[in-house]
């Protein structure tokens, strides 16, 4: 299959000489979904530009669907065309990509500037209106928005040419938990759809959501990993040095604690808490309501029995299917049916398994 | 702050443009047409009373347009005085109106000459003086009653539609629509930048301070204005704008529009024909 996206030892500064990407090789496939990590100013936000053919590096190559991506080949109309109806940027700041006077024109400014024809536009946006449930301010000029339905609008105009590939910059920034919620269904139904999502981010909150791949980029402007999301935050260590979690030290009366801070989940990572004779505790608490105490030991529980889960569940399933047949010799058809029906989507029941225990392992790591 | 909330009210609300009322029904490009007319003929009259009679008729059409009657009489004598006094005040007297004097002002003991002027001995406001700035006053308030009327009864975002329909240059409305776009931005961006300091102000500071800080607030608002650019023009070439703008025009006429538009004309036309003395 071929790449949506290839790129080979990319390198780009600014005009200044600072260097934001450096040596960055990688390779993105059709239909993944892939979230970009990395503090503030690791270059996420360039990558995402240069993946749109915004920005063009100093030097490396690009392919982008399997030709060359650079601003003399953007130069070229058909190719600049084809380009920009297959990928599509969300950008961070709504404001800057709300540059029409109201939302239908905003939404219909893509589709028109590639040519389509008229009815096919009026259809378009429509569509998309509808789709994104934002009728109802489809005279509305942009600024008189909220952030969530600025965000919404640009997320219809970037979908109206029925991209390939949707960039996100910082996609949840600003908005207010439902509007978070919404958007991270609407990526997972794009998925659904085929469609390659590429998000960039520093929030770990929502990027198991978005995402099954992650690329983390370091503070010295390199691709400091690239695999599995789960697996990424598994990696304690790796998330300090990028800056994606850090320690912070606090008094609580005589007691003095070490945590381990991220934005993930609604927890404050919790490190080995000293105490001033040295002791050591683990101690969690959550977001804005003080200290809480979340039993770690039912969780290291439910983490060992989702475990054997994935170890036995093969002979689980066997042992249920003897116990239907038993039923079923009982006279009890309807139970031995649904038992059956069970065993046969035993596969289903064991990704989601493996992937709830992939998230608690992950989450106990981050809390240790 | 005063000023940038009344620069917001005035700009963006969009209020009355959304009310049930008659100018609202009409076809934007139609209202363009239809209003531009009116303001060729206003300038092309010189009797007080038919400018007096254009400007009832903008009363009329307020009122049927459900815009309240006190907010637009205030809002067109707002701007009234700052369009037209500056050059009306001078003009009332004898030093740049010669002519018959109404009120002599002040009286000096001889002529002043300054080169090829004079100051006459009696400074007066003229008879002459007066009616043209009668005339002049009257033909500022009753178009800028006109303009008003028509950003108040039309969002901007039709107006700037009704332009591209209208033959003026794509890219032009375009630059104009997207400049009213981020004037509301960069209000924003100066009404938190005032906020800001306001928080963290205890003391007047002396007016160098102040006139300091407004200028480098002005520095950083270029700045940021410069940086969004750089993005707004990204963000449109992503979406594959080429360098040549596309619009799309989305209008339908009743006839209720060409019923105005043919009264309009008439009615203009019959003004003008007055006005010569062509008709009595």
């Amino acid at each position: 299959m071929t790449s949506i996206f290839n790129f080979t030892d990319v390198y780009y500064s600014y005009s200044g000489g600072i260097p934001v990407l450096k040596g960055l090789t990688l390779d993105i496939q059709p239909g993944e979904r892939t979230v970009i990590l990395g503090a503030n100013g690791t270059g996420k936000s360039t990558l995402l530009a240069v993946l749109d053919g915004l920005v063009f590096p100093q030097s490396g190559a690009i392919r982008a669907f399997g030709k060359t991506l650079s601003e003399n080949a953007l130069e070229d109309r058909a190719f600049s065309r084809d380009f920009r109806k297959r990928v599509a940027f969300v950008f961070q700041n709504a404001d800057v990509q709300l540059f029409s006077s109201t939302v239908w024109d905003e939404v219909a400014f893509g589709p028109l500037q590639l040519g389509f024809s008229r009815s096919r536009i009026e259809e378009i946006v429509e569509q998309q209106l509808e789709s994104l449930r934002i009728q109802d301010i489809r005279d509305r000029a942009p600024h008189t928005l909220s952030d969530g339905q600025k965000k919404k609008v640009a997320i219809a105009s970037s979908l109206a040419t029925d991209p390939e590939v949707l960039l996100l910059d910082e996609p949840t920034n600003g908005l207010d938990p439902r509007t978070q919620v919404w958007l991270i269904e609407l990526l997972n139904e794009l998925h659904h759809k085929g469609k390659t999502i590429i998000s960039a981010t520093h929030d770990l909150s929502i990027a198991g959501d978005i995402a099954e791949r992650a690329i983390v980029l370091s503070e010295e402007h390199t691709v400091a990993a690239d695999g599995g999301f789960w697996d990424i935050v598994n990696n304690e260590e790796l998330l300090l040095k990028v800056n994606l979690i850090h320690e912070h030290a606090h008094q609580h009366g005589n007691t003095a604690h070490v945590h381990r801070h991220g934005h993930f989940g609604h927890y404050h990572s919790n490190g080995g808490a000293m105490h001033d004779d040295h002791k050591h505790h683990t101690h969690g608490h959550a977001h804005g309501s003080g200290h809480g105490h979340p039993d770690a030991e039912t969780l290291q529980k439910l983490l060992k029995m989702l475990e054997h889960w994935i170890e036995h569940g093969d002979g689980h399933a066997e042992n249920y299917r003897v116990w239907a047949m038993k039923a079923s010799g009982a006279g009890e058809e309807e139970i031995a049916r649904e038992i059956h029906l069970a065993i046969n989507d035993n596969e289903s029941v064991k990704q989601h398994i493996k992937r709830a225990k992939d998230i608690l392992a992950a989450k106990l790591v981050l809390r240790k | 702050m005063a000023v940038a909330r009344v620069a917001e009210r005035s700009l963006f609300s969009e209020a009355y443009a959304q009310r049930r009322g008659f100018l609202q029904t009409l076809d934007t490009r139609i209202k363009l047409i239809t209003f531009l007319f009116i303001l060729i003929i206003i300038s092309f009259i010189h009797s007080p009373r038919a400018l007096w009679l254009l400007y009832g008729l903008s009363l009329v059409l307020a009122a049927v347009s459900r815009v309240p009657l006190g907010f637009f009489i205030k809002r067109v004598w707002l701007f009234v005085p700052f369009f037209s006094a500056a050059i009306v005040l001078p003009a009332l007297l004898n030093i740049v109106t010669p002519g018959d004097p109404l009120l002599i002002l002040v009286r000096l003991n001889t002529v002043h000459h300054w080169g090829p002027y004079a100051i006459p001995q009696e400074i007066a406001i003229t008879r002459q003086g007066l009616w043209g700035g009668i005339v002049f006053v009257s033909r500022v308030s009753v178009s800028v009653s006109f303009v008003v009327l028509l950003t108040l009864t039309q969002r901007w975002a039709d107006i700037f539609a009704g332009l591209r329909s209208l033959f003026v240059p794509k890219i032009f409305v375009l630059t104009l629509s997207m400049t009213y776009r981020y004037l509301f931005v960069f209000l924003r961006l100066i009404q938190d930048m005032y906020r800001g300091r306001k928080s963290r102000t205890i003391r007047s500071l002396s007016s160098a301070a102040e006139r300091n800080w407004i200028a480098s607030r002005i520095g950083v608002t270029y700045e940021k204005s410069v940086e969004m650019a750089e993005d707004v023009y990204r963000a449109m070439l992503s979406r594959g704008f080429q360098g040549e703008f596309r619009p799309l025009i989305r209008f339908r006429t009743t006839i209720v529009d060409h019923i105005w538009l043919v009264t309009v004309l008439c009615f203009g036309g019959i003004l003008i024909l007055f006005e010569r003395g062509l008709i009595r």
